[in-house]
């Protein structure tokens, strides 16, 4: 076991760029840091890792169970949610998935408003109406700001 | 403010270090199936789209992924948008390593495009 304590590691011949073994396996400009994946193909840091994501609970009075990036719930109505992000998005074009938990044949949950500080979820039954849900998760992948 | 300046970093024993584990995303997309190509709005991984007919999509990928069994994730739909309040699903019809094909089904069952559709990967690079 050994620790090296320091503030930056630069590459000596490349500033950007740090081999382990053979290969280069980090690089960094414009701040993006790319790193090699699990074979040899490199992939970016930042750009892989999902900026926003959290587990509420719909019904009742709204709460977060657990979260990243999430600075509060919005309880627009039944089945009518806005999370709203700590730290904006660097534009509106980001990726959102979701899924909730459900006994219902067919529920859905649908995006709706994206913005840089909020998107809003709404959860809708097979008689296309709104409907509180008890577990519901959301995942952001984008560019924060 | 200390700086250290390196070509090759090893572990103590003189292999890999080991940096991260495979956590991240491979691959997302934010696209529009209803554009030219399914233009993308915002990607990762990602390096063309093919619009194949009505509600059937391939997402190409930059950098291969080492095999088919990467986890696949997708949004449901869209509020308000096109038949049936917006209710809509995502489905895997041909998963590669180098690409994902995908349809938009109403809830009928019939593929039709939709202005809004996410997908992301996690799994193993190639």
């Amino acid at each position: 076991m050994s620790t090296v304590i320091l503030d930056t590691i630069t590459g000596k011949s490349t500033a950007t760029t740090i081999t382990i073994g053979s290969t280069p396996v980090v690089s960094a400009s414009a701040n993006s840091m790319t790193i090699r994946g699990e074979g040899t193909a490199q992939t970016s840091i930042q750009q892989g890792l999902a900026k926003s994501w959290v587990n509420f609970n719909g019904t009742g009075t709204i709460a977060a169970r657990d979260s990243l990036n999430v600075g509060s719930l919005t309880d627009n109505g039944a089945g009518d949610y806005s999370p709203n992000f700590s730290t904006n998005m660097g534009n509106a074009n980001y990726s959102i998935t979701m899924m909730s938990a459900s006994d219902s044949i067919r529920q859905f949950v649908l995006a709706d408003s994206d913005t840089t500080s909020s998107y809003r979820i709404r959860v809708q039954n097979g008689s296309f109406s709104n409907a509180d849900t008890s577990y519901l998760y959301c995942t952001i992948h984008g560019d924060l700001s | 403010m200390s700086t250290i300046k390196v070509d090759t970093v090893q572990s103590s024993g003189g292999g890999a270090v080991t940096l991260t584990q495979q956590q991240a995303a491979k691959v997302w997309v934010s696209f529009d199936g209803t554009a030219s190509n399914a233009a993308s709005r915002g990607a990762f991984g990602v390096s063309s789209m093919d619009d194949n007919g009505t509600g059937d999509y391939d997402v190409n990928i930059s950098s291969a992924m080492s095999d088919a069994n990467y986890a696949i994730v997708v949004g449901q739909g869209r509020y308000n948008e096109g038949s049936y309040g917006g209710q809509y699903d995502i489905s895997v019809a041909t998963v590669a390593t180098t690409s994902l094909q995908v349809f938009s089904n109403t809830v009928a069952a019939a593929r039709a495009d939709y202005s809004y559709n996410a997908i992301a990967f996690l799994g193993d690079l190639a």
